[in-house]
């Protein structure tokens, strides 16, 4: 169906992640911005746990070895399709031997762009999730990034929804932002109380910078350096995609979708579900910023989230019953 | 009978009427089909083909992600090629030339349109 053409690293095969396995010392995975994955996923009428590309470095192409639909969710790459520029977030049509190529991403538009296929690409599930598990090299292709030459095949499509369609990028329809930055809520956690005031402070009011050490397994903040009122010393203890550690030298690290299920560093908090895919497309070396959020309002984020991507599955309904009446 | 099919039929049976609303109003839904009196471009001009839009929405010249707009005035254009979007609730459906032509006007950025509302006009090979 396609065949990885260029790729200079890292591009991964991801779902919406691995569940279920933390107590075997397995990590979630799957997407980093699940959002764009899933509305890529929803605009083909693919399964919710369809798995689609993750590609976090540019150029990226593939060449089409048979006709498929697809879609491009994430950031916009200023994608082409045999020669043609395609616009983001929508479903497109290939034919057999066209090349996709997915440049840099324009600027303030994300830094991964998701490549969904028709039925979702068909590779084995492990531990229920086709989510590549790179440290435990299992999961989405041989448990590796792709290289050129990879072939990937798509399951069989269910159905297959209009053409022609797109969806609004979530950004735009559920933005959040704090003094023009990116924002991202987050929920103080146990070890909060034993930063001093100032350094809490800080965290809040402060703007923090995505540093060169950030991946998929977690993000190394810069800013004023945190303190603690007194050394604190732990237990490994579990840990989950979202937590913001503070290790001894005072700049965080937020734990992301590749994260291992446990680590030792004192938790300032977490980053709320609903704003993981946010934080997903921010790119190395952006400046973002926190607020302070509560259980209640996390809960309502997270609806607001489900009740858009509900909202696109309606109308993606609707216009297919009026699209194929007209035809 | 589907939503479109409808409007279809009750454009019909406002043409050439003095009737400027019809309201259809059911258990579930309501219906108006109002007749355009102040539409950015003119219905259909001699010789010209009209793309119109195929349902109710907002149209956009441009990606939201984009900064520029999809075509210019006085573009060619060859047929399938994108000439805006109608936003509908979170959807962005796709304005495509039905054929080769070039673009002679444009309805206005982010103007509400109805169904059958003139988008865009082309000049298309018959017309020279």
């Amino acid at each position: 169906m396609i065949e990885v053409t260029e790729t200079p690293g890292l591009a991964t095969l991801q779902d919406l992640g691995r569940h279920g396995s933390l107590r075997y010392g397995v990590g979630v995975a799957g997407a980093m911005d699940r959002v764009s994955l899933a509305a890529g996923n929803l605009l083909l009428g693919n399964e919710a746990g369809a798995a689609g590309i993750e590609v976090p470095i540019f150029p990226f192409a593939v060449r089409f070895t048979a006709a498929c639909r697809f879609a491009l969710t994430g950031a916009d790459c200023a994608a082409r399709l045999a020669g043609r520029d395609l616009l983001p977030w929508s479903v497109h049509a290939a034919n057999a031997g066209d090349e996709l190529v997915l440049g840099l991403p324009r600027a303030q538009s994300g830094c991964r762009a998701y490549l969904v296929l028709l039925g979702g690409v068909d590779v084995p599930a492990v531990l229920g999730s086709r989510s590549t598990q790179i440290r435990g090299a299992f999961g989405g292709l041989e448990g590796r990034p792709l290289r050129v030459g990879d072939r990937l095949g798509a399951a069989a499509p269910s159905q297959a929804g209009p053409l022609g369609i797109g969806v609004m990028p979530p950004a735009l329809t559920l933005p959040l932002a704090l003094d023009g930055l990116d924002a991202m809520r987050v929920l103080p956690s146990a070890e909060y109380e034993s930063l001093t005031a100032s350094s809490r402070d800080a965290f809040w009011a402060g703007t923090w910078k995505i540093t060169a050490q950030s991946d998929r397994y977690g993000y190394r903040l810069a800013g004023e350096t945190l303190a603690f009122e007194q050394p604190v010393e732990m237990l490994s203890h579990g840990i989950v995609p979202g937590v913001i550690q503070v290790p001894p030298s005072g700049q965080p690290i937020i734990q992301m979708s590749d994260a291992q299920p446990s680590g030792g560093y004192p938790k300032f908090g977490t980053v709320i579900e609903a704003d993981l895919w946010r934080l997903g497309q921010a790119p190395v070396g952006s400046r973002i910023r926190f607020i302070r959020t509560d259980w209640a309002e996390a809960l309502a984020a997270q609806d607001a989230v489900q009740a858009w991507l509900g909202d696109i599955q309606q109308m993606i309904g609707l216009w297919s019953d009026y699209a194929g009446a007209q035809r | 009978m589907t939503p479109g099919q409808a409007i279809a039929e009750f454009e019909e049976l406002l043409e050439g009427t003095s009737i400027t609303a019809l309201i259809l109003t059911t258990p579930i839904e309501t219906i108006t089909v109002r007749r355009q009196s102040g539409s950015a471009l003119p219905v259909r001009p001699a010789g010209r083909f009209t793309v119109t839009a195929p349902c109710c929405g907002e149209f956009l010249h441009r990606h939201p992600l984009q900064p520029a707009p999809l075509v210019q005035i006085g573009q060619p254009v060859r047929a399938g090629a994108m000439l805006g979007l109608l936003r509908v609730g979170p959807l962005l459906l796709q304005v495509v030339a039905p054929r080769d032509g070039a673009i002679e006007a444009i309805a206005d950025d982010g103007g509400l349109v109805g169904y059958g509302t003139p988008l865009v006009h082309l000049v298309t090979k018959d017309d020279a």
